[in-house]
């Protein structure tokens, strides 16, 4: 039994993460939209209007709590206090799944708040996968895993992206978010074939997806979230959607926020994408109950 | 072969570099380089160095734009050159250790008071002080509002030694000037100036619906610390009275009417009896 079916993962469609400059439209109007994801890190304070408006939320929509602080990749451990503000997030939401990214981010006592990459080593696929165990326990429910965008490759990694990805999930028996960006993003600035690393995860895990823009710096290309998903990466997302199946979709739109209409748009976009994937390739089609 | 904790120790060190690791020459960045020489590989589009490069920039960029956002009002004051030269010297002095963002800049008050040359400009002190007490407001606990049927389960008796319980979401702020306008002005685009010294009790609060701020006299300010240092109520009243040789009927017919205001906008929450 795949992952998703053992832990009784739906699809829940195509949404968007939930950022301030659309609060107004989505507490005023409450617009349809599917799901919302929130950055679990903007609501693991005591108290104030963020876990107002949160109540507000959930109360809504299907809200999924994404983390950008685990940093699992580190030598040390998130902090008790850290875990702590997780739980009690996760539980205040009661998430099917909840989220973090492949990377480290925290050394000597330091968060430097970045989605650092990881040497690709059976080492460190044995002491992520240990780690992400340890979190699965502390927070109680699903953990989905992230790949990166990365712009940096060390001389000790012994495997390919795609190879160290799964091979982490299947140790610690974890679901996978998959970001169809960030895999191009790696792609572009490291020369690997992005299609691959679709054809390569095990489809069974992929609990999520996400779409995003990114910006072109000219000799490499950075994850900004700042624009609209470009044409390669909609490419991408239909033979990840053809391969994963009906998995639920997110738009990330982090700088340069448009409009609510415009990610809206966006949002729409990749749901009809989707349709016509899963319409044409009927054997792909896994929406389980 | 580095252990894993060896890499991300050089790289953390690399990443919060002052130069830019391409800066030919540069004798600080040695170090770095040679972290980039052992453990990355060099890249079709990018150097070792320039790769690892690409992670200090973003270290860089978003830890200023975060304080970019908390401190705008002193960005205003300091122009951009300065305040980016104020950040870099206090990112090496308390490099982030916070998962959240919102806690960077916790240690900029007692930064600009103690290290030169910001501590000889007492205005910027009052500003960054004013600024960094709305942000750490934003997410402060939350506390119940103060529930009249707790005073019925205190006898008149008790009140003196009773202490009572302010809001964790308040603060106030003594400052030798009113850097709340300035604040308020360069946020809102105004005709920002600084203003001339000017010794002021600002309390600053999360209200219902927003973040809001309020002038106080002296005597309110006292006793009001008092009591948020634990003293009992009776003390506290006392001894503010004594300390400011206010006349005791002039204070007391003020005494109730402040409490009323503090307790109406959600500043005290509790009251524990003896």
């Amino acid at each position: 039994m795949g992952f998703r079916e053992r832990h009784g993962i739906v699809d829940l469609g195509v949404g968007v993460g939930a950022r301030v400059p659309h609060y107004e439209t989505i507490f005023g109007e409450t617009p349809a939209m599917d799901w919302f994801e929130i950055i679990s890190e903007n609501f693991l304070g005591d108290g104030g209007r963020a876990l107002e408006q949160l109540d507000k939320l959930r109360h809504a929509y299907r809200v999924i709590p994404h983390g950008v602080s685990l940093a699992l990749g580190s030598v040390e451990p998130p902090s008790a206090d850290y875990l702590r503000r997780l739980r009690a997030l996760v539980d205040r939401i009661a998430p099917p799944w909840f989220s973090d990214h492949l990377c480290w981010g925290r050394v000597d006592g330091m968060d430097l708040h970045d989605l650092l990459p990881m040497p690709m080593t059976q080492a460190a696929v044995a002491h992520v996968a240990d780690r992400i165990k340890q979190v699965q326990d502390a927070i109680g429910r699903p953990f989905a895993l992230e790949n990166v965008s990365s712009y940096l490759t060390y001389r000790e990694s012994t495997m390919p992206e795609w190879a160290f990805l799964t091979e982490v999930a299947e140790r610690a028996d974890c679901g996978l978010l998959f970001d169809v960006n960030n895999a191009y993003v790696s792609a572009r600035n490291h020369g690997f074939d992005a299609a691959t690393y679709v054809d390569y995860v095990p489809a069974h895990r992929v609990v999520q997806m996400h779409l995003a823009g990114h910006t072109d710096m000219g000799k490499y290309i950075l994850d900004t979230h700042s624009d609209h998903v470009c044409d390669p990466v909609w490419d991408l997302y239909r033979r990840a959607v053809g391969r994963f199946g009906a998995v639920s979709t997110l738009v990330e739109w982090d700088e340069n926020i448009p409009a609510w209409e415009v990610l809206s748009q966006e949002a729409a976009r990749a749901r009809g994408l989707r349709r016509e994937v899963l319409a044409a390739s009927p054997a792909t089609v896994k929406v389980q109950p | 072969m580095s252990s894993l904790f060896e890499i991300q120790r050089r790289f953390g060190d690399a990443i919060r570099s002052g130069t830019a690791l391409t800066t030919p020459g540069a004798e600080e960045t040695q170090e770095h380089l040679a972290f980039a020489a052992t453990s990355v590989t060099d890249g079709a589009r990018l150097s070792a160095v320039e790769q690892l490069d690409v992670y200090r920039e973003q270290f860089w960029f978003r830890h200023l734009a975060s304080l970019q956002e908390d401190f705008v009002a002193v960005e205003h004051l300091l122009g951009k050159e300065r305040f980016q030269v104020l950040v870099r010297a206090y990112l090496d002095e308390h490099p982030p250790r916070h998962f959240s963002l919102q806690r960077l800049g916790d240690a900029m008050p007692e930064f600009v008071r103690s290290a030169a040359p910001w501590s000889s400009d007492p205005f910027l002190v009052d500003l960054v002080a004013v600024e960094q007490a709305f942000v750490f407001l934003f997410d402060a606990p939350d506390a119940r509002p103060f529930d009249p049927a707790m005073l019925a389960n205190v006898p008149e008796a008790a009140w003196p030694l009773s202490t009572i319980r302010l809001s964790p979401a308040f603060r106030i702020l003594h400052l030798g000037s009113e850097a709340h306008l300035y604040r308020a002005a360069a946020r809102t685009g105004g005709n920002a100036e600084v203003p001339e010294r000017k010794p002021t009790h600002l309390a600053v609060a999360r209200g219902k619906t927003a973040l809001e701020y309020m002038v106080l006299g002296e005597p309110q300010s006292v006793i009001l610390e008092k009591l948020r240092a634990g003293m009992p109520l009776g003390e506290a009243c006392e001894h503010t009275q004594r300390e400011l040789s206010m006349d005791a009927a002039d204070f007391e017919a003020q005494l109730g009417g402040w409490f009323q205001g503090w307790t109406a906008w959600g500043w005290l929450v509790g009251i524990d009896p003896p």
